[in-house]
């Protein structure tokens, strides 16, 4: 550490630092999804969640809906405490917030393809605010009115309505172009393997997805987005062997390994183990004494926490059995 | 006497000294102080029962200002200051001036890096009460340094004085 950053860290972060470390003791055990995943039902489930910080957030939740609300409303919180008031450099909020611009743009494409109400579609958990989505294109910011405007130039059948399968697609080449940028602008090692790292789990998501609507290799190769430690040609080199085959080849190469073969054949596993993956790398963030890397790795472990107890509670609720969901959250638990 | 050297007289050097001293020690343990308050604050919002225990890091950067303080004192004991009876040669008040420079230097640096280092012991407490004795071992470490600085210190000016 060089002896200005011997100062300016501890000034800069450490209070936020310092919150992070304790909240680090309260994130949910394994035993806790243990008793979650025990319960008889649902009420069972809020009462154990009660117990914790995520109580607020859903005690007022009966139903699928409520509990999207109460998790959203939980990283809302974070993302507020944590990435609006912990004076971290712009471009490692802005690395968070505009996943959710974009996420927010691709509701706003698929609705008007699909013709209807984009509402429920969008997060206010972006840098943008949500009613913008829902206006002309004009009062985007100049950032997603371009890629709206290259998405649109891309996927637009000629005289007719937009192809929504090719949304998806088109706006996380989008994203992950922006993210590289922001990448570039931040000067972060720490934010450029995270960067690698995410590239390499949306690409193997897209794999796991392609494989399993049985999307012919030709249309793959334009789903892998750059920036991964993966080349995109071995990714489509793999796509065309068996699943099995293809997942324990991809499970032992660049930043995907170490990820459970058997989570990369099946989607509701892969998000989970995904988020777990990432958190073991983001955990090397916790032997950093200072800066803004421990408050990062904070929040990205939350935000697989919510990925799990989105997994759990939903799918508890969509009458999952047990030991299948066991099976999604083994990597947490 | 009224020789001078650099055109400061005897006891001039001898304030210099000890008042480069007493700054030297005071920015470190201020900076110090801070480094590690901003984490601790951050531990005690989040778990007040933890004050009690994060309160010896955060103070421990302190004692650099002490030694700083404990040197002047010293310069001011040691060459008459208080009985008003200064009588000090330029070379002798250039010698203060030097004695005192362990003190300033050793203890705004260490002052500074002890901080930094109690940052990191703060976290070992946020996270284990039970690690609170082996937390303050590492920034005591830096310590040492500073303990040595104000020994050397003294030592030369009870030569000079002697």
């Amino acid at each position: 550490m060089s002896a200005t950053r011997a100062i300016v860290d501890p000034i800069r972060y450490g209070f936020a630092v310092g919150r992070v470390r304790v909240l680090e003791t309260r994130m949910l055990p394994p035993s806790t999804y243990e008793r979650l995943l025990d319960a008889r039902d649902f009420a069972e489930r809020r009462r154990i969640l009660g117990e914790t910080i995520y109580g607020g957030y859903l005690e007022r939740a009966h139903h699928t809906e409520g509990i999207e609300r109460g998790l959203e409303a939980a990283i809302a919180d974070l993302y507020a405490e944590f990435l609006g008031r912990a004076n971290l450099p712009e471009p490692l909020v802005a690395y968070f917030r505009t996943r959710h611009d974009f996420e927010n743009l691709k509701g706003r494409l698929k609705a008007e393809a699909l013709g209807i109400e984009p509402g429920e579609l969008f997060t206010r958990l972006g840098a943008t605010p949500v009613e913008v989505f829902s206006g002309p294109a004009e009062g985007l910011p100049p950032l997603l009115r371009a890629a709206e405007r290259r998405i649109r130039a891309a996927i637009e059948v000629a005289d007719g309505p937009l192809d929504v399968e090719r949304v998806d697609e088109a706006v996380d080449a989008e994203l992950y172009a922006a993210l590289a940028d922001i990448v570039a602008r931040a000067k972060s090692p720490f934010l450029a393997t995270l960067f690698a790292l995410e590239a390499d789990l949306g690409n193997a998501r897209a794999f796991i997805r392609g494989r399993a609507r049985n999307v012919p290799v030709a249309r793959m190769e334009g789903r892998f987005v750059p920036g991964g430690r993966i080349p995109r040609a071995r990714l489509v080199s793999l796509y065309r062997l068996p699943l099995a085959e293809a997942a324990a080849r991809l499970a032992a190469t660049g930043s995907l390994r170490g990820v459970d073969p058997e989570a990369l054949t099946d989607l509701e596993r892969f998000d989970v183990a995904a988020d777990v993956h990432r958190a073991r790398l983001v955990r090397t963030s916790r032997l950093i004494a200072i800066g803004p890397e421990p408050v990062l790795g904070y929040v990205m472990e939350r935000l697989a926490e919510v990925t799990a107890l989105r997994t759990l509670l939903i799918g508890a609720l969509a009458g999952v059995p047990r030991e299948v969901l066991r099976a999604r959250l083994e990597d947490v638990m | 006497m009224n020789e001078t050297i650099m055109g400061l007289s005897g006891i001039d050097w001898a304030y210099f000294g000890a008042a480069v001293a007493a700054i030297g020690g005071g920015i470190g343990s201020a900076i110090g102080i801070t480094l590690v308050s901003n984490a601790a604050t951050g531990v005690v919002t989040e778990d007040p029962d933890k004050f009690g225990r994060i309160l010896p890091l955060a103070a421990m950067p302190g004692t650099q200002g002490i030694y700083g303080f404990i040197t002047a004192l010293l310069v001011f004991i040691f060459f008459g200051v208080f009985a008003g009876d200064v009588d000090i040669a330029a070379h002798e008040g250039l010698r203060v001036f030097f004695a005192c420079l362990p003190v300033a230097f050793v203890c705004m640096i260490s002052g500074i890096y002890q901080g930094a280092t109690a940052v990191g012991a703060a976290g070992m407490v946020a996270r284990r009460d039970e690690d609170a004795g082996k937390a303050l071992i590492f920034p005591a470490l830096v310590e040492t340094y500073a303990v040595f600085s104000l020994i050397v210190t003294i030592i030369m000016m009870l030569y000079i004085a002697g």
